[in-house]
């Protein structure tokens, strides 16, 4: 029987592995995708522990997941805008070659 | 073992599956279709979970715009840019990596698993109806009906900062708008990159 624990475990490797993804890949792309793959875990958690209380409570653990997915989208969409115009820059969408403001 | 049990472990193998290769991915298209996998694994938790509503919006926003987002920046991108020699060959590296943050992240969360599991040992029974489109309406338009109206706001306001990020001309480009076109032409060139950048 799968219980909240193994909810908050698969939760917290999923989280540590978009975490991995948004700090060892130079890829911005790769980076932004890493960030939703953080988001879905923390949501993860969150329905997992809305599950947990299965009462109006846990109905508005589920609203706060819905909310965040919206959020989400737009954090996708305003970050890939201002990829591109990264990318309109430096010709790349290499982190490492994004580095106009250093020293 | 049930068969919950077992769509479980699936569906959360297949969840991992999807995170690492997004990680280990050296492709950007490989890694936005595992992304899609990720995504689906989520879905088919959150049914798990009693939240069939959340699981058919996951699809719908993440798989069904996200990710097609991410697809169509990918596409416009000149990735022939990317195809410089990393300094890490191959995938083993990145896999290699994943499994080491997993295992970190494993060790990180045990006492945080180990006192859930103290507390909450199962899951109990849940409500008719918990998770359900109704139930999800009951809650957000009666409770929430304000935070639902910024999030429109807040969506509204991506989509017009998107659009204005993407209609910005920049000098540098060739055959770009001038200021006579009513094209909006920023500051000038970029400072050069940093000194002794290539190490």
């Amino acid at each position: 029987m799968f219980t909240p624990a193994h909810c908050v475990l698969l939760s917290g490797v999923l989280f540590a592995v978009g975490a991995l993804g948004v700090v060892a890949r130079r890829n911005l792309i790769v980076v932004l995708m890493s960030v939703e793959i953080m988001l879905g875990a923390a949501s993860l958690a969150l329905v997992a522990f809305a599950r947990l209380r299965a009462d109006s409570t846990g109905m508005e653990a589920q609203a706060l997941v819905f909310f965040t997915m919206a959020v989400s989208a737009a954090e996708a969409a305003v970050g890939l805008a201002i990829l591109m115009s990264l990318y309109r820059q430096i010709r790349t969408v290499d982190s490492d070659q994004a580095d106009r403001m250093r020293g | 073992m049930s068969a919950a049990d077992l769509l479980f472990v699936l569906a959360s193998l297949a969840a991992v599956a999807g995170a690492v290769g997004v990680v280990a991915s050296k492709n950007p298209v490989h890694a936005a279709i595992s992304l899609m996998g990720f995504f689906l694994a989520l879905s088919g938790l959150y049914v798990l979970l009693k939240a069939p509503f959340l699981a058919a919006v996951q699809v719908i926003v993440y798989v069904g715009a996200i990710l097609v987002l991410f697809l169509f920046v990918i596409m416009l991108l000149d990735l022939r840019a990317l195809d410089r020699a990393p300094r890490l060959t191959g995938a083993l590296p990145y896999v290699l990596a994943v499994v080491l943050v997993a295992l970190v992240g494993v060790l990180a969360l045990w006492p945080v698993v180990g006192g859930v599991a103290r507390a909450h040992p199962s899951f109990g029974p849940a409500p008719e109806g918990f998770g359900s489109t109704r139930a999800m309406a009951e809650v957000a338009y009666r409770r929430h009906a304000l935070a639902l109206e910024i999030v429109s706001v807040l969506l509204l306001a991506g989509i017009v900062g998107a659009v204005a990020l993407a209609k910005r001309r920049f000098p540098d480009e060739e055959g770009e708008a001038t200021e006579e076109e009513g094209g909006d032409v920023r500051g000038g060139p970029l400072p050069p990159r940093h000194e002794g950048a290539e190490h």
